[in-house]
């Protein structure tokens, strides 16, 4: 194929946006006699680089038009097959008559439609929630599985686990209820884990640099799966003598089935990933000693493993345990023994894990003492439910103050209840004992599980990075480097506790830091993104059905084993789900990197640059290279423009010329 | 796609005019282009043209004010009316004796504008705004070589040779453009290997393309030449051959000991450039095969002449006077005179800056056409009488544009308007339509006939273009020279013996052989073919009295601060309220909004924020910002000594010097339905009322100062 082109000489583009104007007249996109600013539509347009402090400056302006990807993005999250690319030329058109503008009745309004979905917006990852379930409605799982690989490498665990804010942003619970939208992910990952051969992205490059990773947890394994992607020989270390941190040392299997973690941790170890469990980082090597085996770059992804203490009286006695601790053991195989009257202290997933665990392996009371409301639980409510439905009680406004016990073993434990006053710095009520309120509760074990913190003894003192006050390690947030160049930081080691979609989105900025730190671009062009939701939802054409409920197993059976509480929707209930989405925005526009799809109002469909097809095949350049005003822009094939660029003496420049659009200067 | 045709014309989206194609579909303008033949561009505003053509807010037929000036209501008349009204109050004025009092304010597209002839005839004045930009330039030529190269003529770069300087100062040639193909002509001899260098406050788009960025302090470039022509004849880098050959006898020597102490040293105390670089600068000129300077439109200040004069005594001493790649002087080809020729009223004696209160003060005025700034105050002093204003907008556009407001509004002691009639002949309403009498439907470049003669078309040589009608005019629309054609058959006959505009252009053509007719024949443009260099060897001298360029200007020794040889001071604007109003207001030009006017600042294209500006802001250096607590895109306010305050949102940038803060000129209007959605301030609601700051203007060649200090409050 001969892939076609534009080439564009940052030496003569003076930013003038001429060739915005001159496109758009060609291709017609101006009511020019009731056109208003900001609201047209726009092929091309041209961005500024900064760079340097007053009086040694540099400004670049460069033209972005559609880059007529090789792998489009846009393509693969089209629901109607209307984005094609050309076998000839690559140039990637929308076929007019396919789009249906993601179901646009014709006359919506454009503004909002080039927007984003507020699921998109609300996904720490910014999943293009609307495509993929898009996709589903229509059976195409294996497209729909590509599109959130291009987000989340880990979509069955997230399927399961995530706290799934795209759900409590969906427009469509103006209508009736959420569309299932983690259900629908979990069905379409789970496909592919049935599948005989699974989805293994291919490998963009081949590239010597090595990186390392400390810490197998969904962080380490997201960075792990895109830094592999972009060709880096990756080596993840885990203390552990399992993969999968709080996956699988924390999460227990009823919630989290272990086979499929195993199965999206192969894909990655299918990519070339070496990952080498036991190998606890300052204790059986350090940073230093992995820099001279020649690793460029780190990724500290140690989660946060270590237990936060009550600091009451009597917590060292012989049956008060840790909450992860006692979790990480049981996930181990250990048995921890309990006795039937167990104590729970806390309000978070690892309080319940902990609770439910417990009720599963023969404790016949369980109950949690928790000292605000239910209201202010850290907990999901779905598993706040699941927990009550098992027979645990959970006792709120009730706060601990000491462990009593004889022979030196717990028995007994001095609560006293809690009234909420104003909120504290977290934004919560702020839980005050009520005077007089004290009381005695007989338990005979207690498992404390107040919440966890990164263990920092794997930091030998060559690294040069900072710790928070809080504990976590100090990064820009926008890049995730430390202190020291070389050293970045994901997941729970930055944000302490948080979610699996928060360390897998970490994950991924993670790589794309490391890629650049490692080609030695600038980390941190371009990558503040400002995401802006759809305000009103339009009203287009959608299933009218109800939410379909997820099937559970029957609480009593639960109690037998750690069978998977949650089982699934079955198809033809996700295809429905799929149908229920209002499509906020549209699945092409939202899936493009470059913010270069347009939506048409009147029509009600997507368009954009084709490199003006009807002129180049009657032997003329399109109208950007024509019309520019310092003739900064050619035309041709990609190969010849490489060409060209070395006849010039100009390089490519490496970080803008990501397909088929190359900058030289 | 029905039938397509390019028809050749010449663009008016801004004063540069041009030449383009328009593609023209069914009667419709669907595109615009350079016009290859010239090897010309189109720019962004160009390309935008359509949206102007088609525009909702085109006004369609004649108004007339019903309200008091200023609230914008109006009554639908017909033309016939609106040219009785005009009629009769011209015709009341001339019978008063005070013609003179009559002046129109429009941009001479060409000499052969038919309103200018129209002014001749009757008596009365023409205003422009070429005072604010280039005035005191254009005068500093004409006093040292002669000639006039209007500010259309920077130096043709496509001449400047291989080692060759572009030397930009204070102009943004990439934004303010002269015509759409100069950045492609800058960049390709940069690309010949020629040197682009930019004299500057601001990192502008030319900077970012720049070798070399010199932060100049504001009002600093007449200092930094002076230090340069002190190296360059202190070192013996001068050019003997011309200097010998073609300055007047004694100007050397007079300029020779001026300049002794206006060392490198002394002079960067004033501008703020080191010794070093003033010195590596004057050295690299010196001995480069050619350098051009471009700075016609740039240093827009009360002392521009002072700079005007250092440029050409820069210009002549390195050899760069009507040379390749050096400044251009133009040559005129003579078209056929329509008689009987008016002679026209002399600007010397009745021109309102002569005729008000600060006669005196303009004692050495030099320039040919009224100063735009003085405007306001000549209607409160009644030495203007009648406005006509066309495809102009001082309302908005004229400094310390509320005393304009305020001017046309005041009344005499019988509660008349002390200007009696004010036309506003506009594509759209404008600001100073708010204010007008009548307000005459105007015709886009699209719709009728320029002869467009122009001696200093920058890529043509001298040449002609014809702009022509490409497509129907709608309404009642009528362009304004055939207004003051009308009037010109109505008042003074005897001047107006042609039918229209075409048979005018005819008569005109007729010395050249060529007509209307034929010049469409081919491809409307007419050029010798020519872009003539050192004209003056084969004319025996330059156009000055003694045939050779005058260094010395002995009748300005008599002027304010003896203006015989450059002043190098800052404008005297600036060294006022220094300690309470610490930053210098950069007004800066972008390629947007420049040298237009309500028509490209309504034009939704160039207001949108992916091919235009939607707003303008306040640009202030970032070290700066953070030691005043200002955030990115927090709204500032900015307050000038006259009293002035806007708020705008502040863009921080590396881009600009510490003491100064920059605001883009062109925004801030109040009419429009596309200009009053994108936001923005007038910079000229800061810059004092130049009228009532005689003692910061340049009285002799009419230049406006368009700066101010400011301080930025909360």
């Amino acid at each position: 194929m001969k892939q076609l082109g534009l080439m564009i000489d940052l030496n003569r583009c003076i930013g003038c946006k001429t060739c915005v104007v001159a496109c758009r007249n060609f291709h017609e996109l101006v009511d020019h006699v009731e056109a208003m600013p900001n609201e047209i539509p726009y092929y091309l347009r041209v961005e500024d680089r900064w760079t340097g402090v007053f009086p040694n400056v540099a400004v670049d302006s460069w033209v972005v038009p559609c880059q007529h990807c090789v792998d489009p993005r846009c393509l693969i999250s089209c629901p109607e097959d209307a984005i094609s690319r050309d076998a000839q030329t690559g140039i990637v058109q929308i076929d007019r008559e396919k789009c249906n503008g993601c179901n646009a009745v014709p006359g919506t309004p454009g503004a909002d439609k080039r927007k984003h979905a507020p699921c998109m917006v609300e996904c720490p990852a910014h999943m293009n929630v609307e495509s993929y379930v898009g996709l589903a409605a229509k059976g195409k799982y294996a497209e729909a599985l590509q599109v959130m690989k291009e987000d989340n490498p880990l979509p069955a665990i997230c399927g399961r686990v995530c706290h799934h804010p795209c759900e409590s942003a969906c427009k469509r619970a103006d209508v009736d209820h959420a569309v299932a939208i983690n259900a629908i992910k979990r069905f379409v990952a789970d496909q592919d884990l049935k599948a005989e051969s699974r989805f293994v992205p291919t490998l963009k490059d081949r590239r010597e640099e090595k990186v390392a990773i400390i810490g197998s947890g969904p962080a380490g394994l997201s960075c792990a799966y895109y830094l592999a992607r972009d060709g880096y020989q990756v080596t993840i270390l885990e203390k552990a003598p399992v993969l999968g941190g709080m996956l699988t040392l924390g999460i227990p299997a009823y919630r989290m089935p272990r086979d499929v973690v195993n199965a999206e941790i192969q894909v990655i170890a299918d990519m070339g990933v070496t990952m080498k469990t036991g190998v606890e980082l300052g204790k059986d090597t350090t940073i230093a000693q992995l820099r001279s085996e020649g690793f460029g770059a780190f990724l500290m992804a140690i989660g946060t493993q270590e237990c936060k203490q009550l600091g009451a009286e009597g917590e060292d006695l012989e049956g008060v345990y840790e909450g992860l601790d006692y979790l990480r053991r049981t996930n181990l195989g250990e048995t921890t023994p309990l006795g039937k009257k167990v104590a729970v202290i806390g309000g978070g997933n690892v309080a319940l894990d902990a609770a439910r665990t417990a009720r599963r392996l023969g404790a016949e009371e369980v109950f949690v003492l928790y000292r605000r409301g239910l209201e202010e639980m850290p907990s999901h409510p779905e598993e706040i439910a699941d927990a009550q439905d098992e027979g645990i009680s959970i006792q709120t406004l009730t706060q601990p103050v000491a462990f009593r016990g004889s022979n030196g073993k717990v028995t007994t434990i001095d609560c006293i209840k809690m009234r909420l006053g104003e909120p504290d710095a977290s934004g919560r009520p702020r839980p005050e004992p009520v005077p007089g309120s004290e009381f005695t509760v007989d338990a005979d074990s207690v498992i404390v599980a107040l919440g966890e913190e990164a263990d920092w003894a794997c930091l030998t003192p060559e690294c040069a990075c900072q710790l928070t006050p809080a504990g976590a390690m100090e990064v820009d947030p926008l890049t995730l480097q430390s202190g020291a160049p070389d050293i970045f930081a994901a997941g729970d080691a930055i944000r302490g506790p948080s979610t699996v979609i928060e360390a897998i989105a970490d994950g991924k900025q993670a790589a794309v830091s490391i890629d650049r730190y490692l080609k030695g671009l600038d980390i941190r062009q371009g990558r503040a993104k400002e995401w802006v939701a759809v305000d009103e939802v339009q009203k287009e054409k959608y299933n009218p059905a109800d939410r379909a409920p997820m099937p559970r197993v029957e609480p009593a059976e639960r109690l037998q084993d750690f069978t998977e509480v949650e089982q699934g929707l079955a198809e033809e209930m996700v295809v429905q789900e799929g149908e229920r989405c209002l499509k906020c925005g549209s699945s092409c526009l939202q899936a493009c990197p470059y913010g270069v799809i347009q939506f048409d109002p009147q029509e009600g469909k997507a368009h954009k640059c084709d490199l003006c097809w009807s002129r180049i095949h009657q032997g003329e350049v399109p109208v950007c290279v024509e019309t520019c005003l310092t003739d900064a822009i050619s035309f041709g094939e990609i190969d010849l423009l490489r060409q060209k660029a070395a006849t010039l003496d100009r390089s490519i420049i490496a970080d803008l010329s990501e397909e088929s659009v190359l900058y030289i200067k | 796609m029905g039938a397509s045709a390019w028809i050749p014309t010449a663009c008016y989206q801004c004063k540069a005019g041009c030449a383009i194609l328009a593609r023209v579909e069914d009667g419709v303008v669907k595109e615009i282009r350079g016009n290859p033949k010239v090897h010309g561009k189109a720019c962004v505003k160009g390309m935008s043209g359509v949206s102007l053509e088609y525009s909702s807010d085109r006004l369609l037929h004649p108004l007339k004010r019903v309200g008091k000036r200023g609230e914008g209501t109006f009554e639908r008349i017909s033309w016939d009316e609106a040219l009785d009204i005009m009629t009769e109050k011209l015709r009341d004025l001339k019978d008063r004796g005070e013609a003179h009092k009559l002046t129109a304010n429009f941009f001479p597209h060409s000499i052969t504008d038919p309103k200018w002839r129209f002014l001749n005839a009757y008596g009365g004045f023409i205003n422009t705004a070429l005072p604010h930009c280039d005035s005191a330039k254009i005068v500093a030529w004409l006093k040292t070589a002669g000639g006039v190269p209007n500010h259309h003529i920077p130096p043709a770069w496509f001449t400047t040779p291989k080692g060759g300087i572009v030397l930009l100062v204070g102009r943004h040639a990439f934004g303010a453009l002269d015509n759409a193909a100069v950045p492609r002509d800058i960049l390709d001899a940069k690309e010949r290997g020629a040197k682009l260098i930019v004299i500057d406050p601001m990192y502008t788009p030319d900077a970012a393309k720049a070798d070399w960025w010199i932060p100049i302090k504001p009002g600093g470039d007449t200092a930094l030449f002076l230090g340069m022509i002190q190296h360059i004849i202190a070192q013996d880098l001068y050019d003997h051959e011309f200097v010998d050959n073609w300055v007047r006898e004694g100007d050397f020597d007079k300029l020779k000991a001026f300049i002794a102490d206006k060392t490198p040293e002394a002079m960067t105390k004033i501008c703020d450039v080191p010794p070093e670089t003033i010195k590596q600068l004057a050295e690299e000129c010196a001995k480069a095969p050619a350098v051009g300077v471009d700075s016609f439109k740039g240093i827009m200040l009360g002392q521009a002449l002072d700079f005007g004069h250092a440029w050409t005594i820069f210009s002549a001493i390195t050899g760069n006077i009507d040379a390749p790649g050096g400044q251009p002087l133009p040559d005129l080809t003579p078209l056929s005179p329509v008689l009987p020729a008016p002679d026209g009223p002399s600007l010397g004696e009745l021109g309102w800056h002569k005729t008000g209160p600060d006669s005196d003060a303009f004692d050495h005025y030099s320039f040919i056409m009224e100063p735009t700034w003085y405007e306001a105050k000549a209607i409160k002093d009644g030495g203007l009488k009648a406005l006509i204003v066309a495809e102009a907008n001082p309302a908005l556009t004229e400094m310390g544009q509320q005393t304009w407001q305020d001017a046309v509004c005041e009344t005499d002691e019988n509660g008349d308007y002390k200007l009696e009639l004010l036309v506003s002949i506009e594509i759209n309403l404008s600001e100073t339509s708010k204010y007008a009498d009548l307000v005459l439907p105007d015709r886009t470049y699209f719709e009728r006939w320029d002869l467009l003669y122009m001696p200093w078309w920058y890529n043509f040589g001298q040449g002609i273009v014809l702009r022509q009608p490409v497509v129907e005019a709608p309404g009642e629309t009528r362009h304004s020279n055939s207004v003051f054609i009308e009037l010109g058959k109505r008042l003074v006959p005897e001047y107006f013996q042609f039918k229209d505009d075409v048979e005018y252009y005819n008569i005109q053509l007729e010395g050249l052989g060529l007509s209307i007719e034929k010049l469409q024949e081919m491809g409307g443009l007419w050029s010798p073919g020519t872009l003539g260099f050192r004209k003056y060897e084969q004319a025996g001298g330059f156009g000055t009295p003694s045939k050779k360029a005058h260094l010395y200007w002995e009748d300005l020794e008599g002027a304010p601060g003896n203006q015989a040889l450059p002043r190098p001071g800052l404008p005297a604007e600036y060294d006022v309220n220094v300690e309470d109003y610490p930053f210098i207001l950069l007004s800066y030009r972008t390629i947007y909004q420049s040298g237009s006017g309500q028509w490209s600042h309504n034009n939704p294209q160039l207001r949108d924020s992916a091919s235009g500006m939607y707003e303008n802001f306040l640009l202030i250096n970032r070290a700066v910002a953070k030691k005043l607590g200002i955030a990115e895109g927090q709204m500032v306010e900015v307050e000038a000594p006259n009293g002035g305050k806007v708020s705008l949102p502040a863009r921080l940038t590396e881009g600009i010097r510490p003491d100064c803060v920059a605001m883009a000129h062109g925004f801030g209007q109040s009419v429009g339905r596309v200009a009053t959605t994108g936001r923005g301030v007038s910079d000229n609601l800061l810059v004092p009322d130049a009228g009532t700051t005689l003692e910061w203007q340049d009285t002799v060649a009419g230049e406006s100062h368009v700066s101010t200090r400011v301080r930025i409050g909360n």
